[in-house]
């Protein structure tokens, strides 16, 4: 939530500023949290029917609740196809680890003396093997990152 | 059966409130036109109006509000005069805060530490700062800023955005809307936060917010270490190529969501999804200090070793506007010292005498100078009295916002000067009062900006960084 900007909750706060950094995206795209979700959206969407188009409406649907417009399914069903036709490689060992998200804030005195011990290194989220669903993963999570799924209006 | 009617909303195409949203967009963007028009004319760059002497800003802030007694303003007489009540005459009668104004007599507190001459300017620095010091003659000085608020909260945020309250845009947002970037792979407008610091005073994002511009301009706050992002690998299995490929999808979905909403902020957050794309390259190679030579590290001091010190920020800050990043902010905490300010002091000091110096001297010998402007100050200065109890060798100081120091160099600015004076008590000043609005309207000139014409309308106003005041202040420009 950091990230965001959200208020400390210290003081009441009227109107939440808008706020839109690249770290945001980043966050939306490769946090394990979400990469999770993506992943998980995929494997219960892929079970509502064999049709992929009709798998990315049922996540459309699920995240955003409104049918994509056909200019948002025809991007997603490109998407799909492109991704399909290329299945994910994976390397043998990824370089750099990136941190694990901050755990909620804890008061200053534990923080004090849980300082120093360092968190263990995590590894890298995976998107799954097969390339059906691996096709689909990145299409839940390009749904999660989207203005429609981020943004309330 | 009649299929529903479009509503009326639909078939205008705006809404009341994206009308309303979008002018205000509109018509920045329009004043923007006027000047990048001017640019033209003259064949400037970009967002200026007359040639810029400063490219880049580094502002080093001091949050919590150094005392100037002990670092960039001496005064003797305090010392001759330590533990004697501060005359009335003196005083006439202002406002202190609540956390001295009980105190039945205001002591004076003569400064612990002694002031020495320092370059061919002679400009005198406390022994706290002596590397500073090395550097006088590319500083200038000045001992006459004034605010405005007299607490951190309000005063900080007057210093970063023009305002004492939240909600405008900073002034790296302000410099990254007027003048863009000059490097599409990295934020124009990037914040570091010391992690040696004592974090007394909180620190808050918006304080690099964007306010009402377009919220791409916000700061960007790098962590330490060498991912001062986080999340910058894609998961495994997603190569940079797929990667690519859902930026394209996403750029299609936010293009008809735009479409449907209307509303700018979805461009923001496209951008914002590409920046990021980029940064997922050149992050990695901007923060590897690893390629420094000894000597540079060597300069910076031992704590540069320890990621996010505020030495490893000045050395980060220098490494950003080489890539040429607009600007960049540290931020140092730990500078309210109500009490036990000599050892509190030293402690302040000697985390950021060293590597302030050192940034100067780096960018002196890369040729950087000359085109960057460097700034180091607080939100407010001190009291010349003790707050609480005092001795022979302790004191505290209280918040003191009418008048205090702070140095800046580089860009155009007078090297070995010191502008403004102060009273020999250091209460009142005396001579060239610059505010808060006055540094910020010199900061726009040197980048080339006037800050009358830099404006953005919102709510049915046009607003400024200096609002409806400041004055540049030409006395400080060589």
């Amino acid at each position: 939530m950091l990230i965001f900007d959200a208020g400390s909750r210290e003081v009441c706060q009227p109107k939440r500023l808008n706020t839109n950094t690249p770290l945001q995206a980043l966050v939306l795209l490769n946090n394990p949290g979400f990469v999770e979700a993506a992943k998980n959206l995929a494997t219960k969407v892929s079970k509502v029917s064999a049709e992929p188009s009709a798998q990315i409406v049922a996540a459309f649907r699920a995240v955003c609740t409104r049918d994509p417009r056909p200019a948002e399914l025809a991007a997603l069903n490109e998407l799909y196809a492109i991704q399909k036709a290329n299945p994910p490689q994976f390397a043998p060992a990824p370089a750099p680890v990136p941190k694990p998200m901050p755990a909620a804030k804890p008061d200053a005195k534990a923080k004090k003396k849980a300082a120093p011990a360092p968190a263990p290194a995590p590894t890298l989220p995976k998107i799954p093997a097969d390339p059906a669903l691996a096709a689909l993963t990145l299409v839940c999570s390009t749904i999660l990152a989207s203005d429609a799924a981020v943004t309330s209006r | 059966m009649h299929p529903p009617k479009p509503s009326y909303d639909q078939l205008m195409g705006h809404t009341r409130r994206h009308f309303l949203g979008a002018s205000a967009l509109g018509l920045g963007a329009l004043a923007m036109r006027g000047i990048v028009g001017d640019a033209r004319a003259a064949d400037l760059p970009k967002g200026t109006h007359f040639p810029a002497k400063a490219k880049r800003v580094i502002y080093l802030f001091q949050a919590g509000g150094p005392s100037q007694f002990e670092t960039l303003d001496p005064k003797p007489l305090l010392r001759e005069k330590h533990t004697q009540p501060l005359p009335d005459s003196v005083r006439q009668g202002q406002r202190l805060t609540g956390m001295s104004g009980y105190q039945a007599t205001l002591p004076l507190a003569g400064s612990f530490v002694d002031f020495k001459k320092y370059g061919k300017s002679g400009v005198e620095y406390s022994d706290l700062l002596s590397h500073t010091g090395e550097v006088a003659d590319d500083l200038c000085v000045i001992r006459s800023m004034h605010t405005e608020a007299i607490n951190h909260d309000p005063a900080i945020t007057f210093f970063c955005s023009g305002n004492q309250v939240a909600g405008r845009p900073s002034m790296g947002a302000w410099a990254s809307y007027g003048l863009g970037s000059m490097n599409e792979n990295l934020p124009a407008f990037i914040v570091l936060v010391s992690q040696d610091a004592s974090k007394d005073q909180p620190l808050y994002s918006r304080l690099w917010g964007a306010g009402f511009l377009p919220s791409e301009h916000q700061g960007v706050q790098f962590k330490a270490g060498k991912e001062p992002v986080l999340f910058l690998t894609n998961p495994e299995g997603v190569s940079p190529h797929a990667r690519r490929g859902m930026l394209d999808a996403l750029g299609k979905l936010n293009a008809d969501q735009r479409a449907a909403e209307l509303d700018p902020e979805v461009d923001a957050r496209l951008a914002q999804a590409e920046m990021a794309y980029r940064m997922q390259t050149s992050v990695p190679e901007v923060a590897d200090l690893s390629k420094e030579s000894p000597a540079t590290l060597a300069m910076y001091g031992e704590s540069v070793k320890s990621p996010g010190s505020f030495a490893a920020n000045c050395l980060q800050a220098r490494r950003l506007i080489e890539k040429g990043v607009r600007f960049v902010q540290l931020f140092h905490q730990g500078w309210d010292q109500h009490g036990g300010l000599p050892g509190g002091i030293k402690r302040q000091c000697k985390q950021t005498d060293q590597a302030s110096a050192a940034l100067i001297k780096d960018l002196k010998q890369r040729g950087l100078l000359e085109d960057t402007l460097v700034i180091w100050g607080g939100e407010f200065g001190r009291t010349a009295y003790s707050q609480g109890k005092i001795t022979k060798d302790s004191y505290g100081r209280d918040h003191h916002p009418r008048c205090f120091s702070l140095w800046m160099a580089g860009a155009g600015v007078k090297g070995g000067h010191v502008h403004g004076q102060t009273d020999e008590f250091g209460y009142n000043i005396v001579k060239d009062p610059v505010h808060v609005h006055d540094l910020h309207a010199t900061m726009l000139h040197l980048l080339g900006v006037d800050h009358e014409r830099q404006t953005f309308k919102f709510q049915g106003r046009y607003y400024r960084l200096t609002d409806v005041a400041g004055h540049v202040v030409k006395a400080v420009i060589a």
